[in-house]
């Protein structure tokens, strides 16, 4: 018998004695079974008091308090390793030993580790050869505290044996070392084993091009069938502007598409809002054709900040090479405020559609749609209240709020909308902002009430849950049926979207305080079933910005800014049906996935 | 130091030791001193020991415990040290650089009451608590850490929860006492 029970035996005899005992044995039973005659004991004895049941409580709920703090896992330094390696080389050089170092300074394996090391492999092969990491086991909270995406490499060394994962790249625009932007490609055919990121080298970027805006993008979105991006940002004054811009194609000595620029470009009212906007002074007005551009296009407006406007620039980024600058062709609004991150292409490229609300706040939301080649985007709602969801097939679908007579609560209305007539078809499903898969199975959607900003004028979720509900083209988003629950509790915005197989979505829920930032997470949807998982290696409630990429087995996204000035970092997770993998890039200034 | 080991072999088992467990470590570091770059200096400390005492694990299998336990004494030492009898509010700030955005949304979740009340109890229950209910040490590996037998573990966190209760109890009732004293001042600044 150990030393406690004697104690706490001995103790049995009083009446205090016997609530010592209760609240001991009500503590230790989280810990670990009771005897058989304790658990009897206990269960009569908190029957008859109130006070050592009112305690057993509180053991429990202060544990789950206590576990909430899982939910925020600090992430180490990310020079932890660099630093940490050489304290271990002088420690080693005081001891006359040293680590062994193959050829290029990295620290290898010796003998006696290899067994371990070969664990590692076969666990690895193992997974491979079993199913692969979709039927991999979820590994407790305290090994996922670690984001499987990479750890910056502490030095250039080799990292561990890369696995491939098919062709595919990762575009995104940031600032360059010479403070303008940039737009980069990585090829990214190759990533690094979650269980060996520390070592894992940082993607590079291969396509390197400046970019004149006089916007800050916010959000990028490439069309799916042409060389051309839709670039949402904020000017000067603090509106947005969406505009228009040629991308240059695969090969990075290629000439970008010399697609005239627009001179002016006229800058549309956003209609049909009554805000005036002031005709807009957009760096399109440039006359040059942007393949001769390899500086500044000529401006209208001076530039807020000074640069050589005749001799080629230098290019001072070990990552940008002397390339053409690509320049927005065409703006087709400004003056507004872009709701939201649902902004997107139609499947087949023809439309895009996007929310937006005047920026002086006169008014709620608006779904706005730019046929692709016209001048400019219009207002497709009027009712101040609309936003768009998602397309589903050419047609896009709507969300607006709904208030019932007699009643406080705002629900949510869907519809969908031929682009081109405006015609709309109310869905039956009193659901919100419904985001539906490119099979046109499924659609992730917001199953709840609703709450009106009083600032912006915008819904936004309340009380319920994001759900994934069946969804088919005759019927709409199912009325009922099983919903497996995507998040719950405090969800305030969110961006989903899906991989072109349906089978993968990836799910942002902005933090409640602090819109800017928010969780990123990999979902797996098992298509016949409906099944969502959650793989291992899978990004689950990953810190990162607003915009993201989810295309061809791979999830892009930006971290926030680190601290002492730090950049982002583009983390990407790439994956086949049979492992998982990662890699990131060094800091950058300013980063937008493109996506 | 033995200084008959191996030097390559302790140095490649460390790496993978690190790979494997740096973000726990250091997860846990922090939770025990609050401040984000002391947590960092003392990972790097513990994995050094853990380089310089590899002689002294005896079981593979018990590295993580083992790690564990490095980064326990070393947390420990660093409290003495400093004389760090509570934790330091988390403000989110690291010697000369300012906060993260993800510091500053961690800082709004994590100033709470249950931090306050962590404070409070003695660290050698926090840790006993923060190992077994955030890093997942079982029973044998939260025993192995702490340097105690199973049952002593048991013990230090049957102690810790009881202490927890009273710490938050303690923490409810002020926070209770400071709003009713804002409630009182409020009338009379009216009147005023």
């Amino acid at each position: 018998m150990s030393r406690i029970r004697r104690l706490r035996r001995h103790r049995t005899g009083t009446r205090s004695g016997a609530h010592d005992r209760a609240r001991a044995l009500a503590a230790e039973r989280l810990d670990g079974p009771l005897q058989p005659s304790d658990v009897t004991w206990l269960a009569d004895h908190l029957a008859a008091c109130h006070t050592c049941r009112m305690v057993a409580n509180a053991y429990d709920s202060d544990r789950l308090a206590l576990r909430a703090m899982r939910d925020r896992t600090p992430e180490p330094p990310r020079d932890l390793w660099a630093r940490t390696s050489a304290a271990i080389e002088r420690e080693a050089a005081s001891q006359g030993g040293r680590p062994r170092r193959n050829a290029a300074g990295r620290p290898g394996p010796a003998l006696g580790i290899l067994s371990g090391v070969a664990v590692i492999a076969v666990v690895i092969g193992a997974s491979v050869m079993s199913g692969g990491w979709l039927n991999a086991p979820a590994t407790g909270p305290a090994q996922q505290t670690t984001p499987p995406v990479a750890l910056a490499s502490p030095s250039a060394l080799p990292g561990p044996t890369p696995m491939a994962v098919g062709a595919g790249s990762v575009g995104w625009v940031g600032t360059s070392t010479d403070g303008r932007l940039a737009y980069n490609v990585a090829a990214v055919d190759e990533v690094c084993p979650v269980e060996r990121q520390p070592d894992c080298a940082e993607i590079a970027d291969g396509h390197s091009r400046h970019v004149d805006l006089t916007i800050r993008p916010k959000s990028i979105s490439q069309s799916p069938v042409r060389n051309e991006a839709v670039v949402v940002g904020t000017d000067a004054t603090g509106s947005d502007s969406v505009l228009v811009i040629s991308l240059p194609t695969a090969e990075p000595t290629e000439a970008p598409s010399p697609s005239p620029s627009k001179s002016p470009t006229p800058t549309p009212k956003p209609t049909p809002t009554s805000t005036p906007v002031e005709p807009s002074t957009e760096p399109s007005t440039s006359t040059e054709p942007s393949s001769e551009a390899s500086e500044p296009p000529a401006s209208a407006t001076p530039e807020p900040t000074a640069r050589p406007t005749t001799t080629p620039e230098p290019t001072v980024s070990p990552t940008m090479t002397p390339a053409p600058t690509l320049v927005a062709n065409l703006a087709i609004v400004s003056g507004v405020k872009v709701v939201g991150q649902s902004a997107s292409y139609s499947p087949d490229g023809s439309w895009f559609a996007f929310t937006a609300r005047p920026s002086d706040g006169s008014s709620g939301p608006d779904i706005y749609v730019w046929r692709v080649g016209d001048d400019l985007a219009r207002a497709i709602t009027d009712d101040h209240s609309s936003v768009f969801g998602s397309w589903a097939g050419n047609r896009l679908i709507g969300s607006r709020p709904k208030v019932a007579d007699g009643s406080a609560e705002i629900t949510a209305s869907s519809f969908l909308m031929d682009p081109a007539t405006g015609k709309e078809t109310a869905l039956e499903a009193p659901v919100w902002r419904p985001i539906v898969d490119p099979e046109h199975r499924w659609a992730v959607t917001w199953n709840g009430s609703l709450r009106v900003d009083e600032n912006t004028h915008i819904a936004v979720p309340d009380k319920g849950s994001l759900v994934l509900r069946g969804y088919s083209r005759s019927e709409g988003v199912a009325l009922d049926g099983s919903s497996d629950t995507v998040a719950d509790g405090v969800v305030s915005d969110f961006d989903v979207r899906w991989d072109e197989t349906g089978t993968w979505l990836a799910v942002w829920l902005a933090d409640a305080t602090d819109p800017s930032i928010g969780r990123l997470s990999l979902v797996h949807l098992d298509p016949v079933s409906g099944a969502l998982d959650r793989p291992h290696g899978a990004p689950q409630d990953v810190t990162a910005l607003p915009g993201f990429s989810i295309a061809n087995g791979r999830l892009a996204w930006a971290t926030p800014p680190g601290q002492g000035g730090e950049g982002s970092r583009l983390q990407i997770v790439a994956w086949t049906d049979e492992a998982v993998g990662a890699v990131e890039s060094g800091p950058i200034t300013d980063v937008v996935v493109i996506h | 130091m033995s200084g008959l080991w191996d030097h390559e072999e302790a140095g490649a088992f460390v790496e993978t030791l690190f790979a494997k467990h740096h973000g726990e470590i250091y997860a846990y570091l922090l939770r025990m001193l609050r401040e984000p770059e002391l947590a960092a200096d003392l990972t790097q400390d513990a994995f050094v020991k853990a380089y310089k005492n590899y002689d002294t694990l005896e079981k593979p299998e018990n590295a993580r415990a083992w790690l564990y336990q490095i980064a326990h004494r070393v947390a420990l030492d660093e409290i003495r040290r400093r004389k760090i009898i509570r934790f330091f509010p988390w403000t989110g700030e690291s010697r000369g650089s300012a906060p993260s955005a993800e510091h500053l949304v961690m800082d709004a979740h994590l100033s709470s009451d249950m931090q306050r009340a962590l404070a409070k109890i003695p660290e050698r229950q926090r840790a006993a608590l923060l190992m077994a209910e955030l890093h997942d040490l079982t029973g044998v590996e939260l025993a192995e850490a702490l340097g105690v037998s199973h049952v002593a573990a048991r013990a230090i966190l049957t102690r810790a929860r009881e202490s927890l209760r009273q710490a938050l109890a303690a923490e409810r009732a002020a926070e209770a006492d400071a709003d009713a004293d804002r409630a009182a001042r409020h009338p009379a600044e009216r009147r005023r």
